[in-house]
């Protein structure tokens, strides 16, 4: 199967096109044969005239009738005769002998009484079946002997003076003569199918334009936009152009809904999670049995763990839903402010402090401040939670080179460097790949935060690195923005 | 202290009602939004704690018919949306703060004890944190028994900081609020005013979060 459009067009009228030339000339191979047979036919009828007529008038009057002379002029006739056709025709035998036309005078036995001076002639290459009389007129006659070749003869009687002149071609000759003739004129129409292929070529990838600038305008498209497609497409196309919108739009609806029920999910659950927190809490703090007391403590801290993981998967379900419309501009600096002032609570219950380090201009980049938020908050986070009391979570944003260069880094455990090679993999893998196990886990908890940034990251054209400051001396992760606004 | 709960989850109402009891809260509980309002316009309340998610009139509504008839009444807002912008606009509504749920019960206390003392149930144009009070109408500042003299950037960057006392606030929000958005602002200018307010109140009343902004140590807050 041939799969490109304009190779199957161009074979197909090809071959429509040689379909028709073959019927052409099928058709007017017959009107041709027909047609050209008519004029020897005529050329023959025409000989013969000349030879009678030239016969009558020899010998002249008062003369004597000189078999040598006449044999001589008679054949010094013969080019006239054979006629501008055959003469420019270049046959294949190029055989002069069989080319031309044969002819016989014959006499009448006995002749007539008032002339007496008949000549017999005959041209060398007369065939014997013309020196027998017949009837005048045309007539086609095989010769009978090893080579069987049929003659076209045309015989002309003079009564009066009692001769007979009888003209004859080859059959042969004449349809090589034909069929030259004929192929020719196909020649010249052969010659010229390249140059329709190549007419049909360009035809066909004009007509296809619309077809590609489509297919161009879809593969420009960010993979999460599910806009309809908007083209003023020829009515062919738009039909393709139509079935795809409703295809998208359907899609979207579905991603939509997709999304709103994940968002629902979570938002139902936070309440079922603060009363089982709240109670737990409640228990704690009441009881007088240590054991009870921790292990509501421990249940008031995996409805927290809970919690954290619902709040991911409302950011990732927000995520989803983003796509480059709604971008501007966004001073990432001031966003980092914003969210490290929410997170200040958290990392001094932990006793870990915060710290931007900014460069005061050049921190703005095109981008969607929700989500490029979510970022910040994810790393934080983590660098946050892989702290240690008393550390310090720094974050460093500056431009570098035509990239702006956020940096989070914690003075937490850090990363082995197998933990460090796997993690690494996971931030720039596509989303097929698993978190590995060994981080999936309560301690490290970095898989959903980090494929949370490695999503909005890449929404962003931007690459995630992680740089291990050495075993247990922490971890710091960079995100490289692609240009950023002055 | 008469606290109005108003939330619609019974099993989350009755378990907030318990420990609220418990921490010698008179509790009384209300399900739906619009009798919710009429709850509060009608009884004498000294706080209020208010379900963002409410059947009949949703608690930003609330809050909102609740300030434009004139009411002071201190409100916490308990949301089960994390958006910055559901967020931001509970606290454009009118309510005091918000909490996310799940949220720490003793942070839920804290928070009470907090907004309770900020608005201080006497004056509205009050603010309070600790030793600390704000006068907005006599632009009066104490400190205990202390007069303290500010200039208009200080009383304006004090004001801001006690308006989120425990909470960091940032430098952009702290530089439009004092110098507008037109002014270029010299970069050291706003470390200069905390300087100054520092050596008034005390270094350790004010607390830096280099880079990213300052807050006001809040004695209420109790953390973990």
């Amino acid at each position: 199967m041939i799969s490109s459009l304009r190779t199957r067009l161009l074979l197909g009228l090809m071959l429509a096109l040689l379909l028709a030339l073959v019927l052409v000339f099928i058709v007017s191979w017959q009107a041709a044969k027909a047609e050209l047979a008519s004029v020897f036919d005529a050329h023959l009828q025409q000989s013969a005239a000349i030879m009678l007529l030239w016969s009558q008038t020899e010998p002249r009057a008062g003369e004597q009738l000189d078999a040598d002379k006449f044999r001589a002029e008679l054949q010094s006739l013969l080019p006239l005769m054979t006629g501008v056709y055959l003469r420019r025709q270049t046959v294949a035998t190029d055989d002069a002998d069989r080319r031309e036309l044969a002819y016989t005078i014959l006499c009448d036995e006995p002749p007539p009484a008032q002339q007496s001076d008949c000549l017999a002639v005959a041209s060398p290459n007369a065939p014997p079946l013309l020196q027998t009389s017949a009837a005048p007129g045309f007539a086609e006659q095989r010769q009978d002997d090893a080579a069987a070749t049929l003659w076209h003869i045309y015989t002309l009687r003079d009564a009066e003076r009692g001769f007979t002149v009888r003209v004859a071609e080859r059959d042969d000759v004449r349809r090589q003569l034909i069929g030259s003739m004929v192929w020719r004129q196909y020649g010249i129409m052969l010659s010229l199918i390249p140059l329709a292929g190549l007419l049909c070529w360009w035809v066909i990838g004009h007509g296809l334009r619309p077809l590609r600038q489509l297919s161009a305008q879809i593969n420009a498209r960010s993979e999460d936009l599910l806009e309809p497609v908007a083209t003023t497409a020829p009515d062919e196309v738009s039909a393709l152009v139509d079935a795809l919108n409703q295809l998208l739009l359907r899609l979207a609806a579905a991603f939509d809904r997709e999304r709103r029920f994940s968002a629902d999910v979570a938002h139902e659950l936070r309440t079922p999670l603060s009363v089982i927190k709240t109670r737990a809490e409640l228990t704690a703090a009441r009881s007088d049995d240590a054991n009870t007391a921790s292990a509501c403590s421990e249940i008031a801290r995996q409805c927290q763990r809970a919690a954290r993981v619902l709040d991911q998967l409302l950011q990732l379900a927000r995520i989803a839903g983003m796509s480059r419309q709604h971008w501007q501009t966004v001073d990432l600096a001031a966003l980092a402010r914003e969210v490290m002032a929410d997170l200040s609570a958290p990392a001094q219950a932990r006793g870990v402090e915060l710290v931007l380090e900014a460069t005061a201009h050049s921190c703005s980049l095109p981008g969607e401040a929700v989500s490029l938020s979510i970022l910040l908050r994810n790393l934080l986070d983590n660098a946050i939670r892989h702290s240690h009391h008393g550390g310090e979570v720094s974050v460093d944003i500056r431009p570098q080179g035509q990239r702006l260069l956020l940096s989070v880094t914690d003075q937490g455990t850090g990363l082995s460097p197998q933990q460090h090679d796997q993690l690494q993999r996971f931030v720039q893998a596509e989303e097929s790949v698993n978190v590995p196990p060994e981080l999936r886990s309560d301690q490290s908890g970095y898989g959903l935060g980090l494929r949370i940034v490695q999503r909005i990251a890449a929404l962003h054209a931007a690459e995630v690195e992680l740089l291990t400051l050495g075993q247990g001396a922490g971890l710091c992760v960079q995100v490289s923005f692609p240009g950023h606004a002055a | 202290m008469h606290l109005c709960l108003i939330e619609d989850d019974l099993a989350l109402a009755q378990a907030l009602s318990d420990g609220l009891t418990a921490a010698d809260y008179r509790v009384q509980q209300v399900t739906r939004g619009d009798a919710g309002l009429h709850m509060l316009q009608t009884g004498a309340f000294d706080l209020a704690i208010v379900d963002l998610g409410l059947p009949g009139l949703s608690g930003m509504d609330l809050v909102q018919r609740l300030r434009q008839s004139g009411s002071t009444l201190p409100v916490l807002m308990l949301t089960a949306r994390d958006a910055t912008q559901d967020r931001i606009s509970g606290l454009d509504a009118g309510a005091d703060d918000y909490l996310v749920k799940p949220f720490d019960f003793n942070e839920l206390l804290a928070r009470l004890r907090a907004i309770h003392r900020r608005v201080s149930g006497t004056v509205a144009s009050v603010l309070q944190s600790g030793a600390l009070r704000l006068d907005l109408e006599t632009r009066q500042v104490m400190q205990a028994d202390r007069k303290i003299d500010l200039s208009r950037r200080e009383f304006a960057l004090l004001q801001l900081l006690l308006e989120n006392a425990g909470r960091v606030v940032t430098r952009d929000r702290l530089e439009t609020a004092l110098y507008g958005w037109l002014d270029p602002v010299a970069s050291n200018a706003l470390e200069v005013h905390v300087h100054h307010l520092r050596k008034k109140l005390g270094a350790e009343t004010i607390r830096t979060m280099r880079g990213v902004g300052y807050l006001l140590v809040n004695p209420d807050a109790s953390l973990p």
